[in-house]
């Protein structure tokens, strides 16, 4: 009996002309999805965000500098403010130069420095409120604010071991595909 | 193709589409555009066996994606990409079907609860690389449900079980609808040659 060669996918695609004009209208609506071209009001505001966040982190940086007003405490604070202030420059300079925002990567990375932000400025009202003076008020603000961290800290330590799950796995895949590659381009063995 | 860590054997292409979700789970856009890239004629090939019209196939892939761009970080297991994702096809292009007020037929649930199918099909089903003119063109004459199952048999090599998960109809209905799919396909071809 002489062996016949299976029906393959390509063969069936190769049956079915696509229209040109609706696949390019596919292309454009995906790209879409994925990357927005900033335009109008907003291509403005995000070139007007890193002069805002640049002169807030020169701002938070000139109290931080400054000796004699504020305790150590509180220059760190602002030291650290600094270096928020710019992470968010430089990532709002990155999309307002590129003029795409990439939907996932670019709303992501503006998330973590905002979390990181609120769980650091979170921090440093826990440690001023016993300057507060009224006990029930201090106690009240102290109950949430604790609340409040707990919740962004189990998020962010949720996400960090998710990222870090990932990149594992990914670099394990990466070295089971160059296996395989290798594997497929083997001859088969003698029989 | 790779022994694994589990013992089983997995082709390069299969790897690199888990490897691709990783990095698409990851905010990866280049990665995403590949990913479209590797799947959107199979998908396109599948959702217009369902759906009628090349502008409304295009549409529904479209919906598919953006589901599965909501939905991604939800597949825990990437292995399960290519079920995964033509089960969101499938529902996308059904759902199309319904708003369209052109409901599903049901005319080959009649021959799903036939019990047993010959073993003999599972080699006598498959059909050589020359009839794939007449197999494109004789697909359009059966059911859905016939066409659907099909097209994945033809598209990938893809177990009953897995287009029972795509399909969401049991395993048993699956074996049967594609015993009945082929026999169904070989009397239009035979029909359409005689005539």
């Amino acid at each position: 009996m002489s062996e016949k060669t299976p029906l393959s996918r390509e063969q069936l695609f190769a049956l079915e002309p696509e229209n040109p004009a609706l696949r390019a209208e596919y292309e454009r609506r995906l790209a879409a999805m994925l990357e927005t071209e900033l335009t109008g009001y907003r291509k403005w505001a995000w070139r007007v965000a890193p002069v805002f966040f640049l002169g807030a982190c020169v701002s938070f940086a000139v109290r931080a500098w400054h000796p004699g007003r504020l305790p150590p405490v509180g220059r760190l604070a602002f030291a650290v403010a600094a270096v928020f202030a710019a992470a968010a420059a430089l990532q709002a300079a990155r999309v307002a130069a590129r003029g795409t925002l990439r939907r996932k990567a670019d709303t992501r990375a503006a998330t973590q420095i905002q979390l990181l932000f609120m769980v650091f400025a979170a921090t440093v009202f826990l440690y001023s409120t016993p300057q507060m003076g009224d006990l029930p008020r201090m106690l009240q603000a102290v109950g949430i604010v604790v609340a409040l961290l707990v919740g962004w800290v189990a998020f962010l330590v949720q996400h960090l071991l998710e990222q870090s799950e990932l990149s594992t796995r990914e670099q394990l895949l990466q070295l089971e595909y160059k296996l395989a590659q290798l594997g497929e381009r083997l001859p088969p063995p003698p029989r | 193709m790779v022994k694994g860590a589990i013992g089983d054997v997995r082709e390069s292409e299969q790897i690199l589409d888990e490897l691709l979700v990783l990095r698409c789970r990851r905010g990866d856009s280049a990665a995403w555009r590949q990913l479209i890239g590797r799947w959107d004629r199979r998908l396109l090939y599948y959702i217009r066996r369902i759906v009628s019209g090349e502008r409304d196939a295009w549409d529904v892939l479209q919906q598919t994606w953006l589901a599965a761009f909501q939905a991604l970080p939800s597949l825990k297991e990437p292995r399960a990409l290519r079920a995964w994702l033509y089960r969101i096809a499938h529902r996308r292009a059904i759902s199309h079907l319904r708003h369209a007020g052109s409901a599903p037929d049901a005319d080959a649930g009649a021959l799903d609860d036939v019990g047993d199918v010959p073993a003999e099909d599972d080699d006598g089903g498959a059909f050589p690389a020359e009839a794939a003119e007449r197999v494109h063109a004789c697909l359009a004459r059966l059911s859905l449900a016939h066409r659907e199952v099909l097209t994945l048999h033809f598209l990938e090599d893809v177990s009953i079980e897995e287009i029972a998960s795509i399909l969401g109809v049991p395993p048993g209905t699956v074996k049967s609808r594609l015993f009945h799919a082929k026999r169904a396909l070989r009397a239009a071809i035979e029909r359409g040659g005689a005539s």
